[in-house]
């Protein structure tokens, strides 16, 4: 019999999502945190005395920078959290083979996936809305410009969701998924300014100008930093951009599910080679003192897709420092690019460290191996701290090169400055190590535990 | 890249002065501000910048306390959660022993 629409799969998938208190508490807790924002804002604007039309006016600019900003940023990170795990997870766990077995084809399988994680963050774009055009009435917001921001934001959500989709078809765990599709988001979103900087450094010509475009925070605040070009029109067209190149993956994605399904179903879980890794590497903790943490040092080796994320983010992150420590020694290139280069550098470190925190115990838990732990007569001080340590030491080398620029551009006088900045590295990882191993031993599901774990990070 | 920022963009930008200790709890913010801060020349270093220096170490010290108390909370509801049980670990002392049979008691 033939079926229209999306099928059994979105059905089952956004009945169960529908029935979740938690979907409508996000949506309370998204609106309220805009509130919040703009309270703050109204606060600075106006806690001081009564606006004139002037300041009503600037007032309202503030408000659309706080709401769109946020609204894009929750939007960017949310929408990969939502669809990483719609096809790794159900693979790990054998369900996936099953749904494979009956009678629903590949496009009902991955569009109905799609279609029910996406709705979700749909509703939280449409949640902020009325907040945006409210706002409006203040003076200050261009209705076109309050527009093009929602078209923008809608964009993002689209092909981040079906990128991360399209990825978790490939990969074999989440986190994988999500390290490399916030490392696509982040170079797409700052192709524009590492080209400029290149150009400086190179002798690179100039960057095009749809590179620029490529940054959704540039495009949806365009109205504003180029005031009289014809915003609209390049937004919309974003919009359709994103829609095609979505279009596209989740075709991919449809024709590779059933073959790559099947040949990881018959490929081993580890590989020979890691075994050569495991005698390369540097000595770590004594397997007596304590064995989880053993275990976590020497055989949870990254993944080939986690290597790869974090390779490229520490070779960019890597020839970016440099730039900058040269730039403060020589004086040649930008004097802003050192500040610039910190402060994303290690956010973006963090988000990744965030991620793998989360997911360091979350993954155990759904393929089992963490009960084989629990039945073990290790204290549970022993499992907490080994599990602890071992997401932490990723977050030592993010605090090195931050360290190093800080160090050239301080020069000798205030070179200990730079140690200020390694301990708030190294803080800000302990913290937010701490926050993924509470978030996944608290919340049993590993898609709400990143979820979570992301956007309280970020906020 | 990140939500954080926004709101300490927008007070440092707009607001009436001093946000700029406030912003620094954002690792985005705080990052760069404090780079510029230490890269703006070799003289001494003035009273709002040792301000900002203090609130700093302030900041680090918050995000170490907070590690701590999650990793501590972790610690105390680690097993609850994940429904593991040790054996002699039972809080209300040794089970009581089983009583008497009845008939026992009555026996002359």
């Amino acid at each position: 019999m033939r079926r229209w629409g999306l099928g059994p799969v979105f059905a089952w998938e956004w009945l169960r999502a529908s029935r979740r208190w938690q979907l409508y508490a996000l949506r309370v807790l998204f609106v309220a945190a805009l509130g919040a924002g703009l309270t703050v804002v109204w606060l600075v604007k106006a806690g001081h005395g009564a606006l004139g039309i002037r300041g009503l006016a600037e007032t309202g600019e503030a408000f659309f920078y706080a709401l769109v900003g946020t609204q894009l940023a929750l939007v960017l990170l949310a929408a990969p959290a939502h669809t990483a795990a719609a096809v790794c997870l159900d693979r790990s766990r054998g369900t996936l083979f099953h749904v494979l077995a009956t009678d629903l084809s590949d496009a009902e399988i991955v569009l109905g996936k799609l279609a029910a994680r996406l709705i979700p963050v749909i509703g939280l774009v449409i949640c902020g809305m009325p907040v945006l055009f409210g706002a409006i009435l203040l003076g200050g917001i261009d209705p076109e410009a309050a527009v093009g921001a929602i078209l923008v934001t809608l964009g993002v959500a689209v092909l981040g969701a079906t990128l991360a989709l399209t990825l978790s078809v490939w990969a074999r765990q989440t986190y994988e998924v999500l390290l490399l599709t916030y490392l696509l988001v982040a170079l797409l979103a700052l192709a524009g300014p590492m080209w400029a900087e290149w150009q400086v450094w190179f002798g690179l010509p100039a960057p095009p100008d749809w590179l620029e475009a490529t940054n959704p925070f540039f495009l949806a605040f365009m109205p504003y930093l180029r005031p009289g070009t014809n915003c609209l029109g390049g937004q919309a067209a974003f919009l359709g951009i994103c829609l095609g190149l979505s279009a596209a993956l989740a075709v991919l994605s449809v024709l590779r599910l059933r073959a790559v399904a099947l040949r990881e179903a018959g490929r081993p879980a580890r590989r020979g080679h890691r075994q050569v890794l495991v005698r390369l590497r540097l000595p770590g903790p004594s397997l007596d003192a304590n064995p989880v943490l053993w275990r976590e040092w020497h055989r949870r080796l990254p993944s080939r897709w986690a290597r790869v994320a974090w390779l490229t983010y520490g070779a960019l992150a890597l020839l970016f420092s440099v730039l900058a420590a040269c730039s403060a020694v020589t004086g040649a290139g930008r004097s802003q690019l050192p500040p610039w280069v910190n402060a994303l550098q290690v956010p973006l470190g963090l988000l990744l460290l965030s991620v793998t925190s989360v997911t360091s115990l979350a993954e155990e838990r759904v393929r089992g191996t963490i009960d084989l732990l629990l039945t073990t007569p290790l204290s549970t001080r022993a499992i907490v701290f080994g599990k602890w340590w071992g997401a932490y030491r990723s977050a030592v080398p993010l605090a090195v090169l931050p360290g190093l620029v800080t160090a050239a551009v301080a020069g000798p006088a205030r070179w200990p400055g730079a140690l200020l900045v390694v301990g708030l590295v190294l803080a800000y990882g302990a913290a937010a190590t701490s926050l993924g191993l509470a978030l996944s031993t608290w919340v049993a599901q590993p898609g709400r535990a990143l979820i979570l774990g992301v956007v309280l990070f970020c906020w | 890249v990140t939500v954080g920022p926004f709101l300490p963009i927008l007070l440092a930008r707009w607001g009436p002065g001093g946000e700029e200790t406030l912003a620094s709890a954002s690792p985005f913010f705080g990052m760069g501000e404090l780079t510029d801060l230490l890269g703006r020349g070799g003289g001494a270093i003035g009273h709002r910048e040792w301000e900002i220096l203090a609130w700093d170490v302030i900041y680090l010290m918050g995000y170490l306390g907070a590690a701590v108390s999650l990793l501590l909370l972790t610690l105390a509801t680690f097993d609850r959660c994940l429904g593991r049980t040790i054996a002699g670990d039972d809080k209300d002392g040794p089970a009581p022993p089983p009583p008497r049979p009845a008939l026992a008691a009555r026996a002359p």
